[in-house]
């Protein structure tokens, strides 16, 4: 006559089961003696009043036997203060996502770590992007690893945290790879060689991760084992191989490129015949051949044989061997400058092809020199397409410079390129540009009416902006003008971020 | 002590006056801003004509605004507030406009009428005025009596078919199986038990532990049931139990006619939950002298009508509170407020109850004397929460564990905020599951 039994009885109902009967003479047995048995129900639902109460009263606690973590060691550096954690508590919330390498980045310089309650979100964030990892290690503190070692989903703590070759060996696949990814960023020969050793017994669907590993901080140390990767089974392993080994300087793999790709390409005299840029008998123009076949070398060298719709199968060949020659081929050859050689080939019958392919060639070798002649050159063809993965293989400086101007002349590229280098790319604008970008937004809302897009990626300009912009970004926008009603709330929104971003500097302050 | 952003947008009345009300929390949404030690005040260009007007007292708090919304407080209330949080500075403003200055004088002075009305007892009224309304007041009693003793036999039979047939066949039962008879129980006049009847609605959807649940909530309902005919019979305080039960509430002010009990009250925690349309908060407060728990309600029945924001979780203040009648009086009502009305969590709360079994004989004793009691405050001084298969508990220095009620992600968070050390831990317990509401550690408050 526990509580148990009448719920048993109340599953199975009265209709099937009398109530437990009172038996004994504890004092919760004399009282349930005294209730009246005759309607079963009653009898059931004041019995089980009885011992329901009798239960909950007389509960002791359950003694708990399982293990409890050690206690954390305590912190080196201090918390971040009220303000900071408040901020970060809505970042993480979901307001203003994008601000969180910015809170993590003004954390780490003042020595600061995140408020303890917040780490799990911290962490969380950590294991679904492993591009903020890095940037969240300086204030997990001893809590953060503390505590991501007792939850499967943090194991990239401890591979990113500590340099230690039994991640490698034993560890969970996400503790291995923020393990190789820390790794490798520091000492990469190191990296290259644990890898090489432990390459053959990887599992396939490891094996791409892995060789992407080696994107950050490549060097000749790796070619070797990349050209054994070209024969690996995997496409994707292939592939990856290839790439790096197109942007490593003097690779094996660029100089059989070259020798492949190089006769194709012919200096053609001018107009007047003329042979060398020297003479003055009119330009010089490049004709192209196109690649007769796409034999078994040149698939083992990473070049895809179906083309995207739009292009000739040869014509695709054709620009995938020039995006994997190494740049200074040309001018060598030449002995012209990239800027010349880009004159030269604008007329020929495949100038669009070649203009392509020293583009791919100057993103993926990473090659400032040609990508700021390319981006001139792809302004003036004009190829729109080009323009942004260019634009992103410049330097800070450099990038500004070019669009400077651009935004000056309020041209649509200006609109295109500022807003596709805007959200998610690492760039952060300088002063003097961040004002440059305030001034043209001030000029389009006054001028435009239904900008639609750039309305809508307005939002998305305010992490850019140099901190010491933020204070007068609010300032001077067209707020009587005709167009403003269309303009004031993706405004509002865009200053809402400035004004979270000033938040933030000044809880740091 | 300052107000942070989580305790301005618990004031919120839903969720979109929160992000409303964020949004118009910066500095450059608004024309003019001040603040002095007593308002803080500002005007904004909505969608009419003129500016509107804001002002809002902190300590209550209180809000004026001119704006039309019917939202309380609505998003400029807010909005000012944030400000006033997060940007102290942008409040150049040191002399109140004429606006402000009048409405902190008539608010001011309701508060004091509030005050002497709860002080005062009620003036003499024309003896024959008083014999008539009592005449008219029985006779509406008995009317409730009969329609309450009828709703409260169509219960019983009720419960009696529903544990005849067997738990069993409820799985798969539509809403309308619950809220049929809760309805009845409401024209009955009896909302309490309606409310606890409509609860169980979508219980065998839980855990395997919903018969155990159920069968203990139809047992309640059923004591109450075959109390209320011999109520006569029972002792006073446990009637008052029974009536609170059948929701047959005293009135405010009959209650607040009567003692206070005075002591420095600190608050555990506060809940709201939402039921129909009704949002109920529940405020936990402990008394440090007199060492007893009491629950301050507070109920809204519409977005307009707002829940009360003056009990902030983590701070305490000095006051009088008077407890509704009871074997063990826990519902009560403030009566007085003499100092401390700030936000201020205190950094060491120094909880009651040091070990668990120290919970447990606390919690005996109401469960013992209250039969209808649904849940009473713990507040743990020392406990470490832990993962086991079961789910999260908390575990003290002795080796005893409770339960949590809390989702996997809370519990991490709740670790995170231990670091393996005891932090003290307030909750709401039911009996079997501890839900927390808030917990103090390294000098530090945190609502749950």
């Amino acid at each position: 006559m526990k509580f148990p039994d009448y719920v048993q009885v109340a599953l199975l109902g009265t209709g099937r089961q009398a109530p437990p009967a009172a038996h004994g003479d504890g004092p919760l047995a004399r009282w349930l003696g005294r209730l009246d048995s005759s309607d079963r129900e009653a009898a059931l639902l004041s019995g089980a009043a009885l011992a329901a109460g009798h239960e909950r009263a007389g509960r002791l606690a359950a003694r708990d036997t399982g293990p409890t973590p050690e206690a954390c060691p305590k912190e080196t550096h201090p918390w971040a203060g009220e303000s900071a954690g408040a901020l970060l508590r809505r970042l993480l919330g979901g307001e203003h996502p994008n601000l969180l390498p910015e809170w993590l980045a003004l954390a780490a310089s003042a020595g600061r770590l995140a408020p303890p309650e917040l780490l799990p979100g911290l962490l969380d964030a950590g294991a679904a992007d492993s591009g903020q990892q890095e940037p969240l290690l300086p204030v997990l503190g001893e809590r953060g690893r503390w505590l991501a070692a007792q939850h499967p989903a943090w194991a990239w703590v401890r591979g990113a945290a500590v340099l230690d070759e039994a991640v490698w060996h034993t560890g969970a696949p996400e503790a291995r790879r923020a393990f190789l990814r820390r790794l490798r960023a520091e000492q990469p020969a190191r990296a290259a060689g644990l890898l090489a050793a432990t390459w053959p017994q990887e599992a396939a669907e490891d094996r791409s991760w892995i060789a992407a590993a080696l994107e950050s901080g490549l060097g000749p140390d790796d070619e070797a084992f990349l050209e054994a990767a070209l024969d690996d089974r995997r496409k994707e392993v292939r592939r990856l191989a290839a790439g790096l080994l197109a942007r490593l300087p003097g690779s094996a793999l660029g100089r059989r490129m070259a020798e492949r790709t190089r006769p194709l390409l012919r200096l053609a005299p001018g107009p007047a015949g003329a042979r060398r840029k020297t003479e003055a008998q009119g330009p010089a123009v490049i004709e192209a051949t196109l690649p007769p076949a796409c034999d078994r070398a040149l698939l083992r060298d990473g070049v895809e044989p179906k083309p995207p719709p739009g292009i000739g199968e040869k014509a695709w060949w054709l620009i995938q061997m020039i995006e994997a020659t190494p740049l200074g081929t040309w001018s060598d050859a030449w002995v012209l400058t990239p800027a010349e050689v880009l004159a030269a080939a604008a007329t020929g019958e495949w100038a669009k092809e070649l203009l392509e392919g020293w583009a791919r060639a100057a993103v993926r070798q990473g090659d400032a020199a040609w990508a700021a002649e390319l981006f001139s050159a792809a302004l003036a063809a004009p190829r729109a397409d080009l323009l942004e993965p260019l634009l992103a293989a410049l330097p800070g400086p450099e990038r500004e410079a070019r669009l400077t101007p651009l935004l000056a002349a309020g041209t649509d590229d200006a609109r295109r390129l500022l807003g596709a280098t805007g959200p998610g790319s690492r760039w952060s604008w300088s002063a003097a540009f961040s004002r440059a970008v305030l001034d043209w937004l001030r000029r389009e809302t006054a001028r435009q009416q239904d900008e639609w897009s750039l309305r809508s990626r307005l939002q998305g300009f305010a992490p850019l902006l140099h901190p010491d912009t933020l204070a007068e970004a609010a300032a001077g926008w067209p707020v009587d003008a005709a167009s403003w009603e269309f303009w004031s709330r993706g405004v509002d929104a865009f200053l809402a971020v400035v004004q979270c971003r000033a938040d933030l500097h000044a809880a740091f302050r | 002590m300052p107000w942070t952003v989580e305790q301005v947008l618990a004031l919120a009345p839903d969720a979109a006056s929160a992000k409303a009300g964020k949004e118009l929390g910066a500095a450059r949404r608004w024309a003019t801003l001040g603040a002095d030690e007593v308002c803080v005040w500002g005007t904004l260009q909505g969608s009419g004509k003129d500016p509107y007007q804001t002002c809002l007292d902190p300590s209550g708090p209180a809000f004026k605004c001119t704006c039309p919304s019917r939202k309380f407080p609505c998003k400029h209330g807010l909005g000012l507030f944030l400000v006033f949080a997060q940007q102290p500075a942008a409040m150049t403003e040191k002399t109140p406009p004429a606006w402000a200055a009048e409405w902190l004088a008539k608010h001011s002075e309701r508060e004091k009428k509030k005050a002497a009305q709860a002080a005062a007892p009620h003036e003499a009224a024309d003896p024959s005025d008083v014999a008539r309304a009592a005449v008219a007041a029985e006779r509406r009693a008995a009317t409730r009596e009969a329609r309450l003793a009828a709703g409260l036999e169509e219960l019983a039979r009720w419960l009696s078919d529903l544990v005849r047939t067997g738990f069993a066949t409820l799985p798969g039962r539509p809403s309308a199986f619950w809220e049929t008879p809760s309805a009845r129980l409401v024209d009955a006049q009896a909302p309490g038990l309606a409310r606890r009847l409509r609860a169980l609605d979508g219980i065998t959807a839980a855990d395997d532990g919903w018969p155990a649940r159920l069968l203990r909530e139809a047992a309640a309902l059923h004591l109450a049931c075959t109390a209320w005919p011999r109520s006569a019979s029972l002792p006073e305080a446990t009637q008052a139990d029974l009536h609170a039960a059948l929701g047959m509430a005293l009135p405010q002010e009959e209650v607040l006619m009567q003692p206070g009990i005075h002591d420095c009250w600190l608050v555990l925690g506060r809940r709201v939950v939402e039921e129909e349309r009704l949002r109920t908060q529940r405020a936990w407060l402990w008394g440090r002298t007199t060492r007893r728990p009491a629950l301050c309600l507070s109920f809204s029945a519409s977005p307009g009508q707002p829940l009360d924001l003056s009990l902030v979780p983590g701070s305490e203040f000095e006051g009088e509170l008077v407890f509704f009648p009871g074997a063990w009086p826990l519902r009560a009502l403030v009566k007085t407020r003499t100092a401390g009305t700030g936000a201020g969590p205190a950094a060491d709360p120094g909880l009651p109850h040091a070990s668990l079994a120290e919970a447990n004989a606390f919690a005996a004793a109401a469960w013992s004397a209250n039969p209808w009691l649904e849940r009473l405050p713990l507040a743990l001084a020392a406990v470490v929460p832990v993962r086991r298969v079961s789910g999260w508990r908390v575990r003290d220095a002795a080796g005893h564990a409770l339960p949590l009620a809390v989702a996997e992600a809370a519990g991490w968070n709740l670790t995170a905020l231990a670091g393996g050390r005891p932090l003290s831990l307030a909750g709401e317990w039911d009996g079997e599951r501890l839900a927390p509401l808030g917990a103090w550690t390294d000098g530090r408050f945190l609502p749950l």
